[in-house]
């Protein structure tokens, strides 16, 4: 908890994009690097940039392997990181709740 | 933008993404193990049922490739429509609960007619099996979520 009372924002999946990579990786046991981006609409190397900082927070793991005689890249949420989505989700809904009505 | 507006915004990002993604995805976080759990059971129950471990033999690799077909098929519907989904859904869970049902019973059955012996046999091929289905199902996942475009 905060000073002011509310939890705290988690920095690492405060931004918009790794909020939606961290979403859809609750949601299922890995992803495809290449299904991921194109679900997000980004580059490659802006990818890459949002997966770093999650696996630099251990919010992801990050894993290549042959499928079909392809190498593929996997990307797995982390049991780490769902509770760190699960916190942040908390703490927007704290913020909302806290706001007086009209 | 106030706070709480942009944290509404974020909130309803979030719960948009999870409908989106429980559209798109045909297998959701733990389907893999849950279907390889499902037909281990149902192999373990039907096997047990039958008291012949050789039946079991026939039986499992039987229901296995069943199983596996018409989850696959499902996943393939299910990614081209969801109303077609649905009505493969319904019967395959009917099956799975089948095997539940079964399972439970065949307990009741080995409890006091089972050999150790056809125990542990059966318990080993129902886990193996359950294993290879779960396996082959992540393995096929993949493939079909990539060609099929996520």
């Amino acid at each position: 908890m905060s000073a002011t009372g509310h939890r705290e924002f988690d920095q690492v999946i405060h931004a918009p994009a790794r909020l939606r990579i961290m979403t859809i990786l609750g949601t299922v046991d890995r992803i495809e690097f290449a299904t991921l981006r194109d679900r997000l609409d980004v580059s490659d190397s802006v990818m890459s940039k949002h997966l770093a900082a999650l696996a630099a927070a251990s919010y992801v793991t990050i894993s290549k392997s042959s499928l079909s005689g392809r190498r593929t890249t996997w990307v797995a949420g982390s049991s780490q990181g769902r509770r760190a989505l699960r916190q942040h989700v908390a703490a927007l809904r704290a913020m909302i709740a806290d706001v007086p009505g009209p | 933008m106030e706070s709480s507006d942009w944290a509404q915004a974020s909130l309803d990002a979030v719960e948009q993404e999870r409908a989106e993604s429980a559209r798109r995805y045909v297998a959701p976080r733990g389907y893999d193990a849950l279907m390889g759990a499902a037909v281990a059971l149902l192999v373990l129950g039907l096997s047990l049922n039958t008291g012949d471990v050789a039946t079991q033999v026939w039986a499992g690799p039987t229901i296995v490739g069943v199983g596996l077909l018409l989850w696959q098929i499902r996943r393939f519907i299910a990614a081209n429509g969801a109303w077609i989904s649905s009505l493969i859904a319904g019967p395959t869970r009917w099956v799975v609960a089948s095997g539940v049902a079964l399972e439970v019973a065949g307990f009741a059955v080995a409890i006091y007619a089972g050999s150790r012996q056809q125990w542990l046999l059966v318990v080993l091929v129902s886990v193996v099996t359950g294993a290879l289905v779960g396996w082959t199902s992540h393995r096929w996942s993949a493939v079909y979520r990539r060609s099929l475009g996520g």
